[in-house]
């Protein structure tokens, strides 16, 4: 008996803790963080940025199956360093940014590949969402309680519908899309804070 | 004067005349172009401008090389001193904008954080990281140019036939291919 009641303790605890207090928690900071594009314009790719943006994840090395990412970035923030452009993709052929304020990533696993960690996940822009896979790579320091993820992943921006009527032609403003992501995270302990997001200046 | 009277070399000429009609085509083509409203067409003839726009510097610094090597034939005696040098600045100006309006727009779109492409076969590096102040400054200077340009082209242009059929001597025979000396 008292064998048996030292088993369904144990595995009480590990479940407590895989669901609760042992999950490292990490929230962006935005300093040493960035959310960039790379965009294909007139045959020649250009890189642009989103200044405001905020991530919660949930995620320590030694068992990133269990962690998660959930990850947002405010549309209206993007920034090709040129005025005329932004203006245009904060529009209705673009993001529509008055209507979909936000893109949002959430990531249903996360795996390794023995290189990288591989988070699959779902992109919502503007209406529609999307599978993508996300590479990227977890390290938090040794010595503070801060880590750095850098990752990337690719899009259609067709799939999401960004970039309506005329500009569904491809020639000149190019359907692939790489997103570069670098978080430089705090680890966050106790309970998830609310907050309004990095906004990178 | 009789058939004596040196010609440009032939290649002289190709460089000459190519560079001619690129401009000729390109200066419209610039001045349509900046009045579309945006779409791909719009980016379409800008992706056009700039490629020509290069094609123009290459083909002005070919021009400007092979001219070193073989100067121009000397002018026709008869021309005076005042209309000399007015043809030498006019031609050096000339020179210069062909082989600066190209850099100063290729500048201008690295700052607009604008990729160049030559004819999307190669993209061309940036020359100047973004930035919106200075990309107002090129953009400018790119437009003065052109004025500067248009009208030179123009005054070039009128001097030519006005030696061709007031004058009636070789200036412009001497840049004429298949014609001979007068
Ligand atoms: C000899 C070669 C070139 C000529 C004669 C030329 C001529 C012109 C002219 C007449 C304009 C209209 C000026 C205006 O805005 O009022 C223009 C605009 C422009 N050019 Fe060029 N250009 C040349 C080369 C280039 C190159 C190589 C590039 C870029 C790589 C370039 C980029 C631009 C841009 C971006 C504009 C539009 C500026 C605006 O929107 O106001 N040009 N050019």
């Amino acid at each position: 008996m008292k064998k048996y009641l030292h088993h369904f303790l144990g595995i009480t605890l590990l479940t407590l803790g895989a669901g609760a207090g042992l999950a490292d928690d990490w929230r962006p900071v935005a300093a040493g963080s960035q959310v960039e594009f790379i965009a294909i314009q007139q045959g020649a790719k250009f890189r642009g940025r989103f200044a405001s943006f905020d991530a919660r994840i949930s995620l320590s090395p030694e068992s990133v199956e269990q962690g998660s990412i959930e990850a947002t970035v405010e549309t209206a923030s993007v920034d090709s360093q040129n005025e005329e452009r932004d203006d245009y993709l904060r529009g209705e052929d673009w993001f529509h940014v008055a209507e979909f304020p936000q893109a949002a990533f959430t990531s249903n696993a996360i795996r390794s590949d023995g290189e990288d960690l591989l988070a699959e996940g779902e992109l919502t822009l503007r209406d529609m969402t999307r599978p993508v896979l996300f590479r990227f790579r977890f390290e938090p320091d040794e010595a503070s309680d801060q880590a750095t993820l850098v990752g990337d992943f690719e899009i259609r921006r067709l799939e999401f519908g960004v970039g309506r009527g005329l500009w569904e032609n491809t020639e000149w403003v190019g359907d692939e899309v790489t997103i570069e992501v670098k978080l430089r995270l705090q680890h966050s302990t106790g309970t998830i804070t609310t907050g309004s997001g990095v906004n990178v200046p | 004067m009789t058939g004596q009277i040196q010609k440009f070399s032939p290649l002289a000429q190709a460089f000459h005349w190519s560079v001619a009609a690129l401009i000729l085509f390109q200066i419209p083509l610039a001045y349509y172009m900046i009045d579309l409203p945006l779409s791909p067409d719009k980016l379409a003839s800008y992706a056009l401008h700039k490629s020509l726009g290069l094609t123009i510097f290459a083909l002005g610094a070919c021009r400007l090389a092979w001219r070193l090597v073989r100067p121009a034939p000397p002018l026709d005696e008869s021309i005076g001193d005042w209309q000399r040098r007015l043809a030498r600045l006019t031609q050096a100006v000339l020179y210069a904008l062909i082989l600066a309006m190209p850099l100063i727009g290729w500048l201008s779109s690295s700052a607009a954080n604008f990729p160049v492409s030559l004819f999307k076969l190669v993209t061309l590096p940036d020359l100047v990281a973004p930035d919106p102040q200075l990309h107002e400054w090129l953009e400018l200077t790119h437009r003065l140019m052109a004025y500067t340009l248009s009208g030179l082209v123009t005054l070039h242009i009128i001097a030519a036939v006005h030696h061709h059929v007031v004058r009636r001597d070789n200036v412009l025979i001497a840049m004429l291919p298949f014609v001979k000396s007068r």
